[in-house]
């Protein structure tokens, strides 16, 4: 039988290497830390500890601990990694090494999308979005600045069309308020 | 043809204009998403959500369904044509229908699979509609702690069962048990970590955080990886020919079918493992195995009837027992609960209008997928020719403003980014993202029996279980799925 690909619903990438399961399970152990010590913040009251001890504030108490104890396994099993890594003396898995313009693409790209949901509203979806997606282009397919303009004007157009006409939806006018179509 | 006819008819007489309207959309943009490489039924079925809060419930399930099965079907001609898999539910037709199209039958190859996926997913609509009753007449009978263990199995099955480590699949199901408890206590009305801000006292958005865990994260990674287009120039059209199929290779369709339902029925195993099960059933009863690989109609059909009918056998543990049991089903069941329209044994008495349109609209949808995919084949293989950047800046604007356009806020854009760090930090880690969306759809399911049953048993909580066979069943099963990885490592290690 031939072997079936990874599957794509699972999101799953590739195994990882040693270094990202011991910085994974560090974020887990801190995370169920951080809520497990959140929840004695609830007011939950005498009358409300109902269910033996699973309440509002038992329940994710549990989820926490749970967070935590499998935070703990996952560093055991970074450890049992790094040492297998170091008898093998395997080089870093691709996700460790990085991958230069990929990466610096991706988060440059992350940037203009935080920077663009950050003027949205200031500047309205007719003024913020052309120049987002004209940035985008060039970023993401090198494209040139008037290829990336007219590509973007277009994008524009058609979205406002379908939101503000097609599901009656009214997007941010920020200062084309009173005027934008 | 008559007596299907007069069938469509009768299921057409359930739904309205309106409902086929939005299937229809559902097929066409579905088949799109699932032709792009890169993309596919669950990322379409993610960008659909938001546009679903202004429809009735059957319509919007109708529009969801509609992209859960045009996008399984859809990669087959990405496979045919491009020797890539639009969708790794088509990696398995790919095997056969490549060779067939690089020997110049890619028309027959794509028409063998448009065939397949239709008679699949006939098939798994007809399992669906007798299946789930039966179980839901079961699971009716069901208190808290069955529920409560059903639920924990769901979510086991699928963090143990999908690719990758079993405990990053169980800390990524508990953190989305966790994301599930943001909000207002569901006994009390305590606030639970909600920031002191009233915005989530209803809880964490669904559609934000579902957008950016595998839209967002999708895109950020396709942005990663080495920006290569792809071309496809070749003119296909339907091979009537192969109609004869149906007849000369009845039992194929039929076998491969039934692997793809009883497959899809089990939680987290889906249409890749069944397609490839079945492809290799195919093989073994063939007179020629050695055609496989080489351009065998046999494993096209085989290949596409299983993940077709997959999505029928999916369906029913979302419909009889409130579970789902991959994640598309799980953003289906969201769909639902907007609508406020609970899965489970008591929507087959509850609310049995949205229920019926639902068994409708798949079997409607089902009969659709022949007609409009071989009419709109050209169309289809046109869309190969849209350039990678303009296709990840549509997806883009239309995750922004679709989960924009649900409260009109921009906190849900900023929770949709901050989702989609954490899906593409979670890839990256080798985090499968489906138990999070499982865990966050069955939070308050598994929460609120858990704590039934807890108060039910006062002090006893281990006693109660004990006492309930049924419950103490499944939680076997519960232990069972969380052995299974370790039992495979040790059945290969020693084979």
């Amino acid at each position: 039988m031939p072997e079936p690909p990874g599957d794509r619903h699972s999101g799953v990438e590739r195994e990882a290497g040693w270094r990202t399961d011991l910085a994974a399970s560090l974020a887990s152990m801190g995370l169920g830390g951080w809520l497990f010590r959140e929840t004695f913040s609830f007011s939950v009251t005498a009358s409300e500890r109902v269910g033996g001890g699973i309440d509002a504030a038992g329940y994710p108490r549990l989820l926490a601990g749970l967070t935590v104890l499998l935070g703990l396994a996952l560093a055991g099993r970074a450890l049992w990694k790094w040492r297998a890594a170091g008898r093998a003396a395997a080089p870093p898995t691709g996700d460790e090494t990085g991958q230069g313009g990929g990466k610096l693409r991706a988060a440059l790209s992350f940037a203009v999308l935080l920077l663009y949901t950050l003027l949205l509203e200031p500047l309205g979806f007719l003024l913020a979005t052309p120049v987002a997606v004209g940035v985008l282009l060039r970023i993401v397919g090198g494209r040139g600045a008037v290829h990336a303009a007219i590509a973007a004007v277009a994008f524009t157009a058609a979205i406002f069309v379908f939101f503000r006409y097609g599901v009656n939806i009214v997007l941010p006018e920020g200062l084309l308020r009173g005027i934008s179509p | 043809m008559a007596e299907l006819g007069a069938l469509l008819a009768e299921l057409g007489g359930l739904v309205g204009l309106a409902q086929v309207g939005a299937l229809l959309i559902g097929l066409v943009l579905g088949i799109i998403v699932g032709v792009l490489p890169g993309l596919g039924p669950l990322l379409g079925v993610t960008l659909a959500i938001p546009f679903t809060f202004h429809m009735d419930p059957v319509s919007s399930i109708a529009l969801l369904i509609g992209f859960y099965q045009g996008g399984s079907y859809g990669g087959a001609v990405t496979a045919t044509v491009l020797g890539i898999p639009g969708t790794p539910i088509a990696a398995a037709t790919l095997l056969d229908a490549h060779p067939m199209a690089l020997a110049g039958r890619s028309s027959e190859a794509v028409t063998l699979a448009t065939l397949a996926s239709w008679i699949g997913g006939l098939i798994g609509g007809t399992v669906l509609l007798f299946t789930a009753p039966a179980l839901a007449k079961i699971a009716v009978r069901f208190g808290p702690a069955e529920t409560f263990a059903l639920a924990a199995l769901g979510l086991t099955a699928i963090a143990s069962l999908s690719q990758g480590s079993t405990l990053k699949g169980l800390l990524s199901g508990l953190f989305g048990l966790m994301c599930a408890t943001i909000g207002t206590d569901p006994f009390t009305g305590i606030a639970r970590f909600n920031f002191d801000r009233t915005e989530f006292s209803g809880g964490l958005t669904f559609v934000a955080l579902l957008v950016g865990l595998f839209a967002v994260s999708e895109v950020l990674m396709q942005i990663e990886r080495t920006m290569r287009g792809w071309q496809a120039s070749e003119r296909i059209g339907v091979a009537f020919s192969m109609f004869r199929t149906l007849v000369s290779r009845f039992f194929g369709y039929l076998r491969a079918s039934l692997v793809g339902v009883g497959i899809g029925i089990i939680p987290a195993v889906g249409g890749v493992t069944s397609a490839f099960l079945a492809y290799k059933l195919a093989r073994d009863f063939s007179k020629e195995p050695e055609r496989f690989g080489k351009g065998a109609p046999e494993g096209v059909i085989a290949s596409e009837a299983a993940n077709s009918a997959t999505t029928g056998g999916a369906l029913i543990p979302m419909l009889a027992l409130g579970i789902p049991g991959d994640p598309i089903v799980a953003v289906m069941m969201g769909g639902l609960l907007i609508h406020g329209v609970t899965p489970g044994p008591m929507l087959f008495f509850t609310n049995l209008e949205v229920l019926n349109g639902i068994f409708a609209t798949f079997l409607i949808g089902a009969m659709l997928l022949l007609p409009l995919g071989l009419a709109l084949l050209p169309l289809f293989v046109r869309v190969l020719r849209v350039p990678l950047d303009y296709m990840l800046a549509g997806v883009l604007l239309l995750a922004i403003f679709g989960t924009f356009a649900v409260q009109r806020q921009t906190l849900d854009l900023w929770i949709m980014w901050l989702f989609g760090v954490v899906g593409y930090a979670m890839r990256k880690a080798g985090f499968p993202l489906a138990p999070l969306v499982i865990g966050f759809v069955l939070g308050p399911i598994v929460e609120v029996n858990l704590r039934r049953a807890a108060t039910l048993a006062s002090s006893d909580l281990a006693g109660y279980f004990l006492g309930r066979p049924i419950a103490l069943g499944i939680l076997v099963l519960v232990l069972l799925a969380l052995a299974f990885p370790l039992l495979r490592a040790l059945w290969q290690r020693r084979a």
